[in-house]
């Protein structure tokens, strides 16, 4: 028989903290299904902010004040955080097996738009991410507050380090999704200044407190390759193609049997239709080469044009006649795509930056990104693609992103606790 | 030194990490082991640094290239994991399934261009993969350890906690490595494409992968005994990176992926 002595009752364990995420997920998809994902733009600056600092509030006074009681020593406990991790990871596997869109969808069969309408589909930015993602922080927090309480050691610092470095990370990177936006411009090479960006999911114009003029776009390309392709338009040899790179006049390489010797180089040519190239004397050439390819072995010699072409050029290729063989030049590819930028600020003063890949530049708390180009067009495309993001929470989650280094290299440095077993 | 010198250089390491093994199981010769199972090593670093030389980019653009590095730090780690305990069988574990990579390359080689993209020339390239290759050799090895320590258990019934504290070891190491690598990312990817965190497919297997290995440190402190389950643990998360490293190439719902470059 059961004794009703309150110290012989099993202690909570992971099936009651599984219950609590079944619960919460299962509430979730409810509330997604009748009232729609989350609206964003509601939990913007204040409220998110509110709200965290509730959230804050709420998980300290549950911590001092019941930090003796079953529940909260459950909930704070080893099987509660084991089940949550287990339970975000199950939702992140989730993210990771179901294609997701933010792209609303009309031509959908009935079990897709039942997958649409609990939130399958825009897992991340559903309810039931939200509530579990909710849980977790709020099984961290106390999780960290009992750790507080002890001693101080390197151990116990990596310890808060790790976990208080996540627990920002997190809470700032979901309350802050409100308030982040990520804006896209084509920015013509026409000299008009450009105020306003789309949103990148909605698509709603919004106009920004500076304007942006595009002075010039540039793109350097690596050198021109040649390669050697079949009747067929294979690559040779079949599986393992030779290339040769062109870097200025002269024997440049071999492509099987064949050396190539390059005669002229035009960086920038036109052929009028014919396969005879000039120098371009205007804007949309291409580059091209006159190259001559000499088989020793078999002794034939061909020579000619060779361009992978552009929106306006047709490609040109060297025929190698008696063998079925084509010496192609291939499309060249982008080292370098970057904008020349005139800003034109609200108050009048106008300044110059330029933006390329991996080097944004930053004005008024926004972040411009080099992002496209016209690819058909190549060097003469006439729009530059930019990226524009704003993100007011970043210092914060990156507060935690540094907390989470430094407490990876403890963790790494102390490794695992010895223990007798 | 291109990629045609590779098959030559990758059997002369191979075949020295092969006569390591072999001596570490012959007590007259086990002096020899670690002598081996570094030349074996410095001569695929030769390789490795020649072909990043001949490149003038860091070979860790394409999949081919990141089994390299892979290889070389599996090797790494088994030399470290015997130095620390001498655990012989973990030279033959590394060898084999840096063999394994290795015949992957020479099978199915890819063309390695000389050109990177501008969204790869950053500072943060080279650190960010080579920082995961060692951390996914890491668990690779951890993986390795769970594989045997099931086989002990059940076959031979020894006592598994020593070397359930050599994959505590390893997997601490590796997921250090692995939030390091991860972190690394994000940072660049708010410089390169706007935001730290876009759950991308390569990013999500990668929060999938790290949440898996966070479990086991967790599951360790929570239930050392569960000796079978711990294992199973090690062997899934294992699985969860493979599909991180390369399995996302093939998933449908990944098409979309920026990370995809890699590719081509």
């Amino acid at each position: 028989m059961m004794s009703s002595n309150t110290n012989d009752r099993r202690r909570w364990g992971v099936i009651e903290a599984l219950v609590l995420c079944i619960i919460l997920f299962f509430f979730g998809l409810l509330i997604e299904y009748f009232a729609g994902p989350p609206d964003l733009s509601f939990w913007s600056y204040p409220l998110n902010l509110i709200v965290g600092i509730a959230f804050l509030y709420v998980n300290i006074t549950v911590y001092y004040f019941g930090k003796n009681k079953r529940w909260v020593q459950w909930l704070s406990g080893m099987p509660m955080s084991l089940t949550v991790i287990l339970w975000i990871l199950y939702l992140s596997l989730l993210v990771g097996l179901i294609p997701q869109s933010n792209v609303v969808n009309t031509n959908l069969t009935a079990s897709e738009n039942l997958l649409v309408r609990f939130g399958f589909t825009h897992i991340v930015s559903s309810w039931f991410f939200l509530l579990d993602m909710a849980l977790f922080l709020f099984v961290l927090g106390l999780v960290i507050l009992r750790r507080l309480t002890m001693a101080f050691s390197w151990r116990n610092m990596a310890f808060i380090l790790n976990h208080v470095g996540l627990w920002v990370a997190l809470a700032g990177g979901i309350l802050g999704a409100a308030d982040r936006m990520e804006l896209r411009m084509l920015l013509p090479l026409n000299g008009n200044v450009v105020k306003e960006a789309a949103e990148v999911n909605s698509n709603t114009r919004l106009s920004l407190p500076f304007g942006l003029e595009l002075k010039n776009f540039i793109l350097e390309e690596y050198p021109p390759k040649l390669a050697l392709i079949n009747s067929d338009g294979k690559y040779l040899p079949l599986g393992k193609p030779d290339i040769v790179s062109v870097d200025g006049i002269g024997r440049v390489g071999l492509l099987g049997d064949w050396s190539l010797d390059v005669i002229k180089y035009l960086e920038e040519g036109v052929s009028g239709g014919t396969s005879e190239f000039r120098q371009a004397d205007m804007r949309g050439g291409a580059t091209a080469l006159y190259i001559v390819a000499t088989n020793r072995k078999k002794n034939l010699r061909y020579e000619g044009w060779v361009s992978a072409g552009n929106f306006m050029i047709t490609p040109t290729f060297l025929p190698l006649a008696d063998e079925n063989r084509y010496i192609v030049m291939l499309e060249r590819e982008p080292k370098r795509f970057a904008s020349e930028l005139i800003v034109h600020k609200a108050d009048g003063s106008i300044s110059e930056a330029i933006v390329d890949v991996n080097s944004p530049f930053s004005i008024d708390g926004y972040d411009i990104y080099q992002s496209s180009y016209d690819r058909e067009k190549g060097r003469w495309s006439a729009y530059s693609g930019l990226m524009i993001t704003a993100d007011p929470v970043l210092t914060i989650v990156y507060v935690g992103l540094y907390m989470m280094l430094a407490g990876a290299i403890l963790l790494f440095v102390f490794g695992p606790k010895k223990r007798i077993l | 030194m291109t990629w045609d010198a590779f098959i030559y250089f990758a059997f002369a390491s191979l075949f020295c990490w092969m006569g390591a093994v072999g001596c570490a199981y012959m007590p007259n010769l086990r002096r020899w082991t670690v002598p081996l199972m570094s030349l074996g090593l410095a001569i695929f670093a030769v390789f490795l640094i020649g072909f990043w030389v001949v490149l003038e980019r860091p070979p860790l653009r394409t999949m081919g290239e990141t089994r390299l590095w892979y290889s070389f730090f599996l090797s790494v780690v088994g030399l470290i994991t015997y130095l620390k305990w001498r655990y012989r069988w973990i030279l033959l574990y590394s060898t084999v399934l840096s063999g394994v990579f290795i015949f992957i390359n020479l099978l199915k080689p890819e063309i390695h261009s000389k050109s990177l993209m501008p969204a790869l020339q950053s500072p943060w390239f080279a650190p960010h993969v080579i920082v995961y290759m060692f951390a996914y050799a890491l668990l690779g090895c951890s993986f390795l350890i769970a594989l045997y320590v099931l086989y002990s258990v059940y076959k031979k019934n020894k006592d598994p906690q020593p070397l359930l504290s050599v994959t505590d070891n390893m997997v601490y190491a590796g997921f250090a490595f692995m939030t390091i690598g991860m972190l690394f990312g994000a940072l660049w990817a708010k410089e390169a494409w706007g935001h730290y965190w876009s759950w991308d497919p390569k990013e999500t297997w990668a929060a999938v992968t790290w949440l898996a290995y966070l479990l086991y440190i967790h599951l360790r402190w929570y239930a050392p005994r569960y000796v079978k389950e711990t294992c199973i643990l090690l062997i899934v998360s294992f699985l969860f990176l493979q599909m991180c490293w390369y399995g996302v190439n093939y998933l449908p719902a990944a098409q979309q992926s920026i990370h995809r470059y890699s590719m081509s």
